[in-house]
């Protein structure tokens, strides 16, 4: 076996490590280049995780920022209705809101030609720019502006409607600075978006004040609240009136024994003193038909001349058990005139009974004193079946502008009601209106019984 | 980050422990509209009554949870988010839906137990290691300088219990009256730093953010801090007194017969009656209506406190809520006079 194989020489090993020498390099010079290549791509990859790092390092910032972000951030709040501006510490808030009424009403008056007078037809009856915040937690701002209401005297400022600022970092008192509803009546106060009835109760617009300039200060706690105010006249100018503005003192006082959700027992009293412009000392009471698409008015004291102030008195009262409510008002106003005139006791009441047949409840706002906004149980889109809230309501009114000589007419109402609420914030409402009786003797209306159909569409955010 | 790990994970569990299996012929499934601190319990109590029900009808049911803030969790059921059962922080939220939706009857909490509450808590301090400020009871809170956490009342259901728990403790303090409790818990607010609208959010605020020194907190919260970032790093501080709290439970009838869930959901919340709900409620310390049900060990973690209630001092929870947490009560006029 030893002669099979030869023991290489000395000359033979040299030659191979000489020939192998150059495949050696060759390996060695791949090796190197491996080693490269792959000293590149750990580059690449340091350098790519570097990227990553920062890019999870910031995610991780903004994750912080979103779990607790700083003071001066701002947070868009959607409530399903409209959208809202909160900086993170809730000091800071701007709201942009809207609201559109739009009516259409039907009228069947005796058959002496009436028909016509009253006007069948369509009306926007509120349309609505709103914008409204709180700065710095204590100051609360609303702008309102209503573009269906006709241009007054000074170029449209008719159409101011809330345009106030209120203060309230002093306790639970708010004290209150612009054009605002005067602290008077139930209904009055509540807003138009949530009457039961698509327009309120005689009521309102024979005697309750609306809005005028003025200062306010009021407080609450749960289960009272007490307000008064000092206003002169409407946010417009008039420029007919140039002697010194009326003015107003206004205070209601409220109590509710029972004030829980879907449980409210609502008593309420409130008092107006009034003043008129003293360069014309007069007024006017009259009410249209409890629609507003008509420009008649069945009662009308027309104009009482030598007024020297009107003290107004309103009660109201409400109850709330789940589904089911009562609400009644009950206002009286005195005129006292000039000695050669006589003076006038004037008044107006209302009832109603209301019934969610879907289950709804009627929501109280303590602070105010005034009711809140329907949400549907079910809204539309929820449910099975069609959805939204249902609203049976039956309110009796009358209003007796009769004293003595003045015959303004006295007129009994009976309002039958349906509302949907298809959602929290789109409403449709149908309402028939029956004149019982207009007793004004020697007036052409006497003993009209006008019949209306009254329909609105409504929403607003 | 611990916690906060741990909980994510487990409210990633959440949605598969829902899923369940749709291919079952009897799969049902329910929702459980809860408060903040519940989450690990009912997690875990999920999985167990699927096993019961399981083996007891054969069918499957997944149950889907949601969690926040007692009062706020209380407004979406009114608003229309279709709980079969709710399990909240206080009897008056459940009243509220009860009124206003009529999907509960207004007799709801004679229905189960124990004022339909399976189990009950109270409320303690959770401080840092070494209790720094040297807090040991109430009175401790209203000192200078000490800062207290403590969720909004007006949000949570829990803060309600705090702020009650607060009051009862001056009220029975020798001499004490309505006033000085109302001038002890306004001493305490003007101690408040951050107001978080519920509970998980205040133990975030204390644990993760590191701000206060006192967290005033659902006994059950303080354990399962403590428990998930470690005795090294907080520890409880039991009060001379605090109020008892009794979270209940109820079906939202409404919703369940609609859905057809009726008898699941019912067995779902008399389950947590059972030997086994007992126990995993006192594992999560929850301090069961039962005792003798649960691991004795789990029993002993629970400190002997001297309790009132709440009819006792304030004459249920319509009249405490009225008075205190209504628009214009006690809570807004101590909070805005801070």
């Amino acid at each position: 076996m030893s002669t099979a194989i030869k023991h290489p020489t000395k000359t033979t090993l040299a030659l191979a490590v000489a020939a192998l020498l150059p495949l050696y390099a060759e390996a060695d010079a791949s090796t190197d280049a491996r080693i490269q290549a792959l000293e590149r791509e750990l580059q690449a990859l340091k350098q790519q995780l570097q990227v990553q790092s920062r890019v999870v390092g910031n995610q991780g910032k903004e994750i912080q920022s979103l779990a607790f972000p700083a003071n001066d951030h701002i947070l868009n709040k959607g409530d399903g209705k409209s959208l809202k501006f909160v900086s993170v510490d809730e000091k800071f808030q701007f709201q942009v809101g809207g609201r559109l009424q739009a009516d259409a009403a039907f009228y069947d008056g005796d058959d002496n030609g009436f028909n016509n007078e009253f006007g069948d037809g369509t009306k926007i009856r509120r349309l609505f720019l709103d914008v409204r915040g709180v700065i710095d937690r204590d100051w609360n701002y609303r702008f309102q502006y209503d573009f269906a209401r006709p241009a007054g005297g000074d170029s449209g400022a008719r159409g101011i409607r809330d345009a106030w600022l209120q203060y309230t970092g002093w306790g639970l008192n708010q004290i209150t600075v612009g054009n605002f509803k005067e602290y008077f009546g139930l209904e009055h106060l509540t807003s138009g978006l949530y009457t039961t009835f698509i327009e309120r109760g005689v009521t309102d617009d024979l005697f309750t004040p609306d809005r005028h300039l003025g200062v306010g200060i009021g407080t609450y706690r749960p289960n009272w609240t007490a307000n008064i105010g000092l206003f002169g006249e409407r946010a417009e100018g008039d420029a007919a009136n140039e002697g010194d503005e009326g003015w107003d003192l206004t205070g209601r006082y409220t109590y509710a024994p029972v004030a829980l959700a879907g449980k409210v027992v609502h008593l309420g009293v409130a008092a107006r003193y009034h003043q008129p412009n003293d360069s014309t000392t007069e007024l006017r009471f009259r009410a249209r038909p409890e629609s507003n698409v008509t420009d008649v008015r069945l009662i009308d004291t027309n104009v009482l001349a030598g007024v020297d102030n009107t003290l107004g008195i309103g009660l109201e009262g409400a109850v709330v058990s789940g589904p089911f409510s009562v609400q009644g008002e009950y206002i009286t106003t005195s005129v006292k005139r000039d000695d050669a005139l006589d003076d006038v006791d004037l008044n107006a009441w209302y009832v109603y009974g209301s019934w969610f047949l879907t289950g709804e409840s009627r929501p109280y706002r303590t602070k105010e004193a005034v009711f809140d906004r329907i949400t549907p149980l079910t809204p539309v889109g929820k449910g099975d079946g069609l959805g939204g809230a249902w609203e049976v309501a039956l309110r009796y009114s009358n209003a007796d502008l009769n004293d003595g000589a003045l015959v303004g007419g006295e007129q009994d109402n009976l309002t039958l009601g349906l509302n949907w609420y298809a959602t929290k914030n789109l409403r449709f409402a149908a309402n028939y209106i029956h004149v019982l009786d207009v007793d004004r003797p020697g007036n052409r209306y006497d003993g009209q019984e006008l019949d209306t159909l009254l329909f609105r569409a409504q929403v607003d955010f | 980050m611990k916690l906060i790990k741990k909980l994510s994970a487990l409210a990633a569990l959440v949605p598969l422990l829902a899923l369940g299996d749709p291919a079952a012929a009897e799969s049902q499934q329910i929702l459980n509209v809860s408060y903040d601190p519940t989450r690990e319990f009912y997690s875990e109590y999920n999985t167990l009554f699927a096993q019961y029900w399981k083996e007891k009808t054969g069918g499957d049911i997944s149950v889907q949870q949601s969690h926040g803030g007692a009062g706020k969790q209380a407004r979406a059921v009114i608003d229309g988010l279709e709980a079969d059962v709710v399990t909240l922080a206080l009897a008056f939220d459940i009243d509220e839906i009860s009124r206003i939706t009529g999907k509960i009857p207004a007799d709801w909490q004679a229905r189960l137990p124990h004022n339909s509450s399976p189990y009950t808590s109270t409320i303690v301090f959770l401080v840092r290691k070494g209790n720094p400020k040297g807090i040991t009871d109430w009175n401790d809170l209203v000192k200078p300088g000490v800062e207290v956490i403590t969720p909004n009342p007006k949000t949570s259901g829990g803060a309600r219990w705090n702020y009650l728990a607060a009051w009862g403790y001056a009220l029975k303090q020798p001499g004490g009256d309505d006033a000085k409790a109302r001038d002890f818990v306004t001493k305490l607010f003007r101690n408040v730093s951050v107001l978080d609208s519920g509970a998980r959010g205040a133990t975030n605020t204390f644990v993760q953010r590191g701000i206060g020194d006192v967290f005033i907190s659902w006994e059950n919260e303080a354990f399962l801090a403590v428990n998930e970032l470690g005795p090294e790093n907080f520890e409880i501080v039991v009060p001379s007194l605090s109020i008892l709290a009794e979270p209940p439970v109820t079906l939202v009838d409404g919703v369940a017969k609609k859905r057809g869930t009726e008898a699941v959901s019912k067995a779902y919340l008399e389950y947590l009656y059972s030997p086994e709900g007992q126990k995993l409620a006192a594992k999560h310390y929850y301090r069961p209506v039962s005792p003798e049900h649960a691991d004795p060990a789990d029993i002993a973690r629970f400190p002997d406190v001297e309790l009132f209630t709440i009819d006792e001092l304030f004459g249920g929870w319509t009249k405490a809520q009225t008075t205190h947490f209504s628009d214009g009560g006690l809570f807004d006029q101590i909070y805005s006079a801070r």
